[in-house]
């Protein structure tokens, strides 16, 4: 990217803070984030009306009696059904204001919280593409994407710029990145590497795929798919920053994301993959685009490359953001073995589609008065979709043995112990005790205790299928 | 350069619309796998579903035949005792194809290619006793055209067992109820509540007979051909988008081991579930009047060891596990299903009734529960595992 110099541009300083203070307040051309904000709003709109058009407001928040609870956020609950219709449409015209840059910044506010706040409903429906777009959301409130190309400029000109702080770009190239660096390193494992799981299991399930699907069952296929995978996240960044590779880089960044989405249930993730990649562009790559197909100057008028400084809080904050940005997902590595098994700081650290999981978990809760104790099925309180994502984080496992006590104890039954068949197989092994079924659950107050009453993760390899070709019934 | 940008824009956007277009189908195609998934369920459609149904459908005609007879002869024992054991044959062929709640057998917008036809023949645990009394009262049951607007739990097979055995002279309904404020009930007299009894329970059988003749023609090539529908999941099936789909709609229905027959049928009963605050609650019991709980248990077993292991050379799960590398999943699945078989047949051969034992020794059937729930785990974890198949019922939703 090319970022004219204007006259009032910092004062030179010496020193590397200044330095990259100088950096980050340059102006580049505000073109590629106006184009960025359009999208990202326009992608939101989408995403809720996608969400109430497929009825997943009623799967999700309305049929569900129980929700699980974010530490920290037990106090969320969710609002009845016609509130949270009403939310998701408020959350659609929020997203086509920013799309607009009408009230920008109030719009990208109450956008964030109003997603945000859907997310902490249930644990259960955490996605790491919903976390993305919450801290997409702070990350945009706060810088100046409505200074082109909006509403915003239109009705208040004296706001209105052709540039934008360079940083703005860096944050946000910074925000995105971090995500495919960490893919790229949680796909540093030998089911991933070497066995070529858990791709090989969902691939293997997809040969009605047009055109490849024929192929997908091969085992060097998903050996394949899993190592272009690896290096696809962990090269993206550098590749796309680097201006030589940038544009094959992005072709490449495109085809992965398209793969990945037609194959798999990943809903929006490819496309906000793909709308957070063009922040990685030329700043000036929608204006250069635009004079190709003759509507718009191709450069920037340099009259208009005056830059806005920075303030030092506010690069502080961006420090202080980058930072934790960095550390919560490395926290994933304070704990001992597999975070596939343990899940111990699996959320929130970027460790996309690296599992294949599926548990089984009974309850056996010993109430006073009572010799043989109650066999309680996670469906009593869980739907089907719960009940899934449950069966295999340990935490969660957990916080129903709390409320299935809670809920005996509010019905006048004392509760003596809650304990728990919890059997999970990971990546196709056989099934493998995930929690000490000794282990009483209820007596479980903090977290710094988990680590004592979830098993280790199998040893035993991941299964290794074989493609099936059956010219005719093999009996 | 501005030609890459501008090419890279337009690439852009085709894959905005590309992605969001994801969730339809893509077109299909000659495959491996799935060619494999489409032979197992058309394997299974022709040597276990359509004979099964087959088999029920033809039981059920009997029990048309015996029914006609006890009416024709109301007062004789042996007539309805013929009917009562041709009701327990009939049931015996239709537990194996309750198991079978994919496609028409199906709810209607709960299954793919769901028709609700199983509730018309079969109600259970919807079972209501006391509307049962009240239709054999009003007499509703001589108009067949009446009778197919009545509610699932006063027709079909609960229906019939509880008018096939049950022997006492009072009714299952309230004090309160108007069969008994206004002494309608107690105005008949024995005899000719047996006799209504016998022409309800025969208007039921021929009923009976139509609706599974019915889900049996649903299944027929020669009819609805619904086995095509799993034969060309993928291709030129309507119902099934996928083979993968037509796969774990039949997997859904295999749950019916874990979630009816192991926690229905037994846990409830056996005072393992919170639904029973006693140490048993024998009023879980299934088909109490004819004795037949375990019978079914053991019928849900057949058709889920015949889909697994297929049936008359045909195909069979654990063909596709084997070959495809899983062998081992295989022979646990077969262990376990061997061993719940086993346990039915040591309660069966105690010649202890199920009432008997939940009264006595409740104890006694605990094996079978926990055989089923080995089962049942193996089903829920690995089998979906390596399949990649979903859990019955979930929500449709994203993943990453």
């Amino acid at each position: 990217m090319s970022c004219p110099s204007g006259p009032k541009a910092t004062t030179i300083r010496r020193g590397l803070p200044s330095r990259l203070g100088q950096q980050i307040s340059a102006p580049a051309d505000g073109a590629g984030l106006a184009v960025f904000r359009v999208l990202f709003g326009l992608m939101m709109t989408v995403g809720a009306v996608r969400f109430i058009a497929n009825g997943w407001i009623e799967r999700f928040f309305e049929t569900p009696t129980l929700f699980f609870h974010y530490d920290g956020f037990a106090w969320v609950e969710v609002l009845p059904t016609w509130a949270m219709h009403g939310l998701f449409w408020l959350m659609a015209i929020l997203g086509l204001c920013v799309a607009a840059g009408l009230f920008y910044r109030p719009a990208m506010i109450l956008l964030g919280v109003a997603f945000t706040y859907v997310e902490l409903i249930d644990v259960t429906n955490y996605l790491n593409h919903y976390y993305l777009v919450t801290l997409l959301c702070v990350v945009c409130a706060v810088l100046p994407l409505n200074r082109m190309w909006s509403l915003d400029a239109r009705r208040r000109p004296e706001i209105a710029r052709q540039t934008t702080p360079a940083g703005a770009y860096g944050l946000l190239r910074f925000q995105v990145g971090l995500v495919w660096i960490f893919a790229g390193v949680a796909k540093l494992t030998t089911d991933w590497l070497i066995h070529g799981q858990p791709l090989g299991i969902w691939l293997s399930a997809r040969t009605d795929a047009w055109l490849i699907g024929g192929m997908l069952d091969q085992p060097w296929v998903a050996l394949a798919f899993s190592w272009a995978g690896m290096l696809h996240d962990l090269l993206i960044v550098p590749a796309l920053l680097w201006r030589p590779t940038r544009t094959v880089a992005f072709a490449v960044m495109l085809a992965f994301h398209l793969v990945t989405g037609w194959l798999f249930h990943i809903g929006m993730f490819p496309v906000i993959m793909i709308i957070g990649a063009t922040v990685f562009l030329s700043p000036s790559w929608p204006r250069r685009a635009a004079a190709w197909i003759g509507l718009q100057p191709a450069s920037l008028p340099p009259a208009s490359t005056v830059s806005s400084r920075v303030s030092r809080p506010l690069m502080a904050l961006a420090i202080v953001w980058c930072t934790a940005q960095v550390a919560i997902p490395l926290r994933t590595f304070a704990h001992d073995g597999d975070v596939a098994w343990h899940e111990r700081g699996m959320r929130f650290s970027w460790r996309v589609m690296v599992r294949e999981k599926n548990g089984s978990v009974d309850y056996r809760v010993h109430i006073d008065g009572r010799e043989r104790p109650l066999v309680v099925s996670p469906r009593r309180y869980l739907t089907a979709h719960q009940a899934r994502e449950m069966s295999g984080q340990p935490d969660l496992i957990a916080q129903l043995a709390h409320h299935i006590a809670a809920d005996y104890r509010s019905r006048g039954v004392e509760v003596r112990a809650v304990y728990v068949d919890a059997l999970a197989s990971l990546n196709g092994r056989p099934p493998a005790p995930l929690i000490d079924p000794a282990f009483n659950l209820i007596a479980i107050d903090d977290v710094v205790e988990r680590a004592a009453w979830i098993r280790p993760a199998p040893t035993t390899d991941p299964i290794h299928l074989r493609p099936v070709r059956w010219a005719q019934p093999t009996r | 350069m501005v030609k890459t940008a501008t090419l890279t824009m337009a690439a852009t956007c085709a894959a905005l619309l590309g992605a969001c277009g994801s969730d339809s189908q893509p077109a299909p195609a000659e495959s491996a796998n799935a060619d494999a998934h489409r032979m197992l369920l058309a394997s299974l459609s022709d040597k276990v579903f359509i004979p099964k149904l087959q088999v029920a459908s033809a039981e059920a005609g009997k029990l048309q035949v015996a029914t006609s007879a006890w009416l024709l002869d109301v007062a004789s024992d042996d007539a309805r005792d013929a009917a009562r054991n041709q009701w327990a044959n009939t049931m015996r062929a239709w537990q194996e194809v309750e198991l079978l709640q994919i496609g028409p057998a199906g709810g209607m917008g709960t299954v793919a290619g769901g028709q609700d036809l199983r509730d018309r023949i079969y109600s259970w645990p919807l079972t209501n006793r006391c509307r049962v009394d009240q239709e054999t009262l009003e007499d509703a049951w001589q108009n067949p055209a009446s009778l197919e607007m009545e509610a699932a739990n006063v027709v079909g097979l609960d229906a019939l067992e509880y008018l096939l055995f049950f022997e006492g002279e009072g009714n299952d309904c309230s004090e309160l109820s108007a069969i008994n404020t206004d002494g309608s009930w107690d105005a008949l007299t024995p005899a000719e509540r047996r006799e209504r009894k016998a022409g309800y329970a025969d208007a039921l059988a021929a009923k009976l007979a139509i609706d599974v003749n019915a889900l049996l023609g649903a299944w027929d090539p020669l009819a609805g051909n619904f086995a095509a529908e799993l034969a060309g999941a993928g291709r030129d099936s309507a119902t099934y988008p996928t083979a993968q789909a037509a796969l774990n709609a039949l997997t859904d229905a295999l749950f019916y081991i874990e979630e009816e027959t192991k926690d229905m049928k037994l846990a409830k009963l056996l005072g393992l579930s919170e639904d029973c605050p006693e140490l048993s609650c024998p009023d879980a019991l299934e088909s109490p009047f004819a004795e037949h709980g375990l019978a079914n248990v053991d019928a849900n077993l057949a058709m889920f060891d015949a889909v697994f292991h297929g049936a008359d050379d045909g195909l069979g799960f654990d063909d596709l596990l084997t070959d495809m590398g899983a062998g081992a999943l295989a022979s646990e699945m077969s262990a376990a299903i061997a061993a719940a078989k086993q346990a039915v047949e040591a309660v069966a051969a105690s010649g202890n009734s199920f009432t008997q034992l939940i009264a006595t020794n409740p104890d006694a059937l605990l094996p079978i529960h926990d055989t089923l729930r080995a089962l049942g785990l193996l089903l829920k974890t690995q089998f979906l595992s390596v399949l990649d198949l979903e859990l019955p019922e979930r929500a449709e939703g994203d993943n990453d």
